[in-house]
């Protein structure tokens, strides 16, 4: 009686396994799917399927965590029906749970776990199998620093994550990770130091992410445009970053980051214009230096926003304001040129902004070719054919450096924009309108908000202590500079 | 979640800021020629005395605005003074606040016409202005607030180093004697035109409903009369020393002829009145959205109590129009010193009497007490 009834709970159980198996190759039918079959056990009677996705897992770690451990394994008919849990005591994989549900099993494959079923067990047993290849840390690409940390984020969120960790050894350190996109399941990861992020700031992040409906989040700049809501702003309301150095000493000032797999860069929450125009190497040299790069920085940015505008204002509008030599000579050098200084401008700016955007899409080589046929040649002949001044080039140029002085790559787009708003309004009303279009700018700014804090903070609500420590200025690190409190912090009403 | 600004609450510093930059937006370009017209080179003397009570009646106003346990000016005066009268003493306040920056507007852009813009039409710069400012209204009061504390940060220091540029070199015995001038026939007048340097006051009693519990607005107000004294008085006074109260009563705009006389050798602007006409844009544009932004809150909260409606974007808007077409109503600048010099005088008289009978009532209320 006895043998008859392990006979039906075995068929039963087997009876499950190939059904099981059969239901998973209906669910993941792709050519890049593996079934991996074979014989183990006592008498090689029993049967055992490894699914995994072809290119996503390291197939070593498949040969000696899995397969190798069963095949020597003396398994035997008694154990049948017993949970697959039993198996983790004969596979020495790092990390191993246990599945009951298809979905799940599938989901997990799909990220490069692989999937044990053997016909003896019921249930799952899913190995972390992943060793896809991937790009190494490299130099970060667009927040470069000569004396700062060389390494920068990948698209391993895993690797993202042992970045952080490696800065910050810290029992506080949380790390909290859900699947987001519909399509994508893609993994993001909240970031946050338990003891110095104000708890209503994680709060709102992780509902704001529960709530998150999206078919697909391939990147964090998906995440970011679903958290601002129904607005489209220039403005970058997170920071976008990827340097660890970086996301380190934000944690430390206790914001949230958000790591989403298979993006480069780490989304810091909340930002602030001055938080954005904060560099990493601001922190490697003396205050004195930083404060120094800070503004001379704020002037580049100035300059990237008003320069064109403020000239046009002058030469066309207001030309009283300036000394008369000085106006004198810039007629001289417009004699001759058809158009009035703001089609001059406008034609120059579009020529650079055509430039840098060949720039970036061409190999380096080309590139370098592009930006020398286009700024030299091209420069050149516009002054020879009487298209444009000499001083405007002059204008244009400082436009540009002064635009990539912007520490924040996506907040320099920004500038970009508004720099065409200040130069049309300007062309037309003078240094009346360059004055209008600023305050308008203000005003915009200050009613932008990042996760409910202002964007203009410590500046607008003023904290002097903050402005003090580290804005524009920059306390020295004896002064205490490291134990931070930021003005956004009261903002949120957190301790 | 990444949001736009919702409330309404203003900060003690934003509150500070808001005030000062309202007392100042006007009362420097105008107000020291009205007083020189009237009393001379004591002229500066009635400036300091209506200093004391502007204080006086910041005090009153915040500590109305403190000790009241009304959440905003309507239900303060409906509470005080009943719903009809209410009504109509929130018009009134609202009103006067609206023709302070209509008058600034216009002013400014006469100045313009004169200055920087030759062949601008002038429906063209009050529209400009109305609509810049408009727009920052729209974005809410925190964002008036936040726009305020920067511009605070970025004019003041610049108006007050000119003012120091200027004083330095100035002899101020021209002052003397002093209260010469003073004696009776002018006094009376005197006394009514120091009302004129209540600009800005009945904002502090417009914006309090935006005042959060925790500030104290004594203190905030207290602050910006302060402030705005510090920067006002020498305004009056720079322009009595370097050109004297006749030559001075001739000029248009004597703050623009002081910084006129300005030069910085080797300088990028050749003329510092420019410097000072662009400072004063900033000004009017902040001053602007603060006085709108006030009384269309204590405008939409008047109307959400009849209609129960929330209606401050369309408050906003319907006032844009109006404050448009009433800048380009007066025939001209004459015109419009007239309307300043009425406006202050009895705007000023409006606000001390409002705040004096909301005392009044309050007293009476503390006293009936068991």
């Amino acid at each position: 009686m006895a043998g008859e009834a392990v006979g039906e709970v075995a068929g039963g159980v087997l009876r499950s396994f190939n059904a099981r198996i059969q239901k998973i190759k209906e669910l993941l039918d792709s050519s890049d799917i593996v079934f991996r079959t074979f014989r183990f056990g006592y008498n090689q009677a029993l049967r055992a399927v490894v699914i995994f996705v072809d290119g996503l897992v390291d197939k070593e770690i498949i040969e000696e965590s899995i397969i190798g451990p069963l095949l020597r394994s003396e398994l035997r008919k008694p154990l049948l029906g017993s949970p697959i849990a039993r198996l983790e005591d004969i596979l020495p994989a790092a990390q191993t749970t246990v599945a009951d549900d298809l979905e799940t099993v599938v989901t997990e494959v799909l990220r490069g776990q692989s999937a044990v079923l053997i016909s003896c067990a019921s249930g799952t047993l899913l190995v972390d199998t992943k060793g896809w290849k991937d790009r190494s840390v490299e130099q970060p690409n667009t927040e470069l620093s000569i004396l700062g940390a060389q390494d920068s984020f990948t698209e391993t969120l895993l690797v993202n994550l042992s970045l952080i960790r490696r800065r910050i050894v810290s029992r506080s350190l949380k790390v909290v990770t859900r699947p987001v996109g519909r399509q994508t399941s893609s993994q993001v990861s909240i970031v946050y130091l338990e003891d110095k992020a104000p708890k209503n700031l994680v709060r709102r992040i992780q509902e704001a992410l529960s709530q998150l409906d999206a078919d697909a989040v391939l990147e964090g700049q998906y995440i970011i445009e679903q958290l601002e809501g129904r607005r489209v702003s220039p403005f970058p309301l997170a920071q976008r970053t990827d340097r660890p150095d970086k996301t380190a000493a934000s944690l430390l000032e206790g914001r949230v980051a958000i790591v989403v797999d298979g993006a480069p860069h780490v989304v810091l929450a909340p930002a602030t214009i001055l938080s954005l125009e904060q560099g990493a190497e601001d922190y490697y040299h003396s205050a004195a230096v930083a404060v120094f790069l800070r503004v001379l920085r704020l002037i580049g940015v100035i300059v990237a926003v008003f320069g064109p505008g403020l000239y046009v204002a002058l030469v066309s509008v207001n030309v009283e304001v300036i000394p008369t030599s000085l106006a004198l000579a810039i007629a001289g050098t417009r004699e001759g040129i058809p158009y009035p200084a703001y089609i001059e401008a406008l034609f120059l700016l579009v020529l650079l902004e055509l430039l840098i955007e060949a720039a970036l899409r061409l190999p380096r080589p080309i590139a370098t070719t592009v930006t020398i046929v286009g700024g030299l040649i091209i420069g050149d002949a516009a002054v020879r054919a009487n298209l444009v001044s000499e001083i405007m080039i002059i204008v244009v140029a400082l436009t540009a450096i002064g635009t990539f002085t912007s520490v924040s790559y996506s907040l320099s787009y920004a500038w970009r924009l508004w720099k065409y708003a200040v130069l049309a309004v300007s062309a037309f009303l003078g240094l009346f309108g360059l004055l209008t279009s600023a305050f308008i700018l203000l005003g915009y700014l200050a009613s932008l908000e990042s996760f409910g804090v202002s964007y203009l903070s410590p500046i607008a609500p003023l904290n002097l202590k903050s402005l003090w420590r580290d804005s524009i200025l920059r306390q020295p690190w004896w002064a205490g500079l490291s134990e931070t409190n930021p003005a956004w912090r009261d903002e949120l009403n957190d301790p | 979640m990444i949001r736009r600004t919702e409330t309404d609450t203003l900060t003690g510093h934003q509150l500070t800021t808001a005030l000062t930059l309202v007392s100042i937006g006007i009362g420097p370009y105008l107000y020291p020629l009205l007083l020189v017209k009237v009393l001379g080179r004591d002229a500066w003397l009635m400036a300091l005395g209506n200093t004391v009570m502007v204080v006086l009646l910041a005090i009153a106003i915040g500590s109305l605005i403190n000790n009241a346990r009304e959440k905003d000016i309507v239900e303060l005066y409906t509470s005080r003074i009943g719903r009809l009268v209410a009504g109509w003493a929130v018009i009134l306040v609202s009103t006067i606040a609206i023709s302070g920056l209509v008058i600034m507007i216009r002013v400014f852009a006469d100045v313009l016409l004169l200055t920087q813009l030759l062949r601008t039409p002038r429906w063209a710069t009050i529209g400009v202005m109305t609509i810049s400012i408009l727009y920052i209204v729209l974005l809410g009061s925190k964002a008036v607030g936040r726009v305020s504390e920067v511009m605070f940060l970025a004019t003041i220091p610049i108006f007050a180093l000119i003012i120091i540029a200027r004083g330095i070199s100035t002899d101020f015995a021209n002052l003397l004697p002093i209260g010469e001038q003073l004696r009776s026939e002018h006094t009376r007048i005197a006394l009514l035109c120091s009302f004129c340097g209540y600009r800005g006051v009945e904002v502090l009693l417009l914006l309090a409903p935006a005042v959060g519990r925790q500030v104290n607005a004594v203190k905030a107000g207290y602050k910006a009369v302060i402030y705005a004294a510090t920067l006002v008085l020498p305004t009056v006074i720079l322009p009595i020393v370097i050109f004297g109260p006749e030559m001075m009563s001739l000029s248009s705009f004597p703050l623009l002829d002081v910084a006129s006389t300005l030069r910085f050798p080797g300088g990028p602007v050749e003329r510092m009145v420019f410097v000072v006409i662009m400072l004063w844009h900033g000004l009017i544009l902040a001053s602007g959205a603060i006085q709108y932004s006030a009384s269309a809150n204590a405008l939409s909260r008047l109307l959400d109590r009849i209609s129960d409606i929330k209606s401050r974007p369309a408050v906003v808007l319907a006032l844009a129009p109006i404050i448009w077409v009433l800048a380009q109503s007066f025939r001209n600048m004459v015109a419009v010193r007239e309307a300043f010099a009425t406006w202050s005088s009895l705007g000023g008289t409006a606000v001390a009497i409002t705040v004096a009978l909301l005392w009044a009532i309050r007293w009476m209320e503390v006293r009936s007490r068991p």
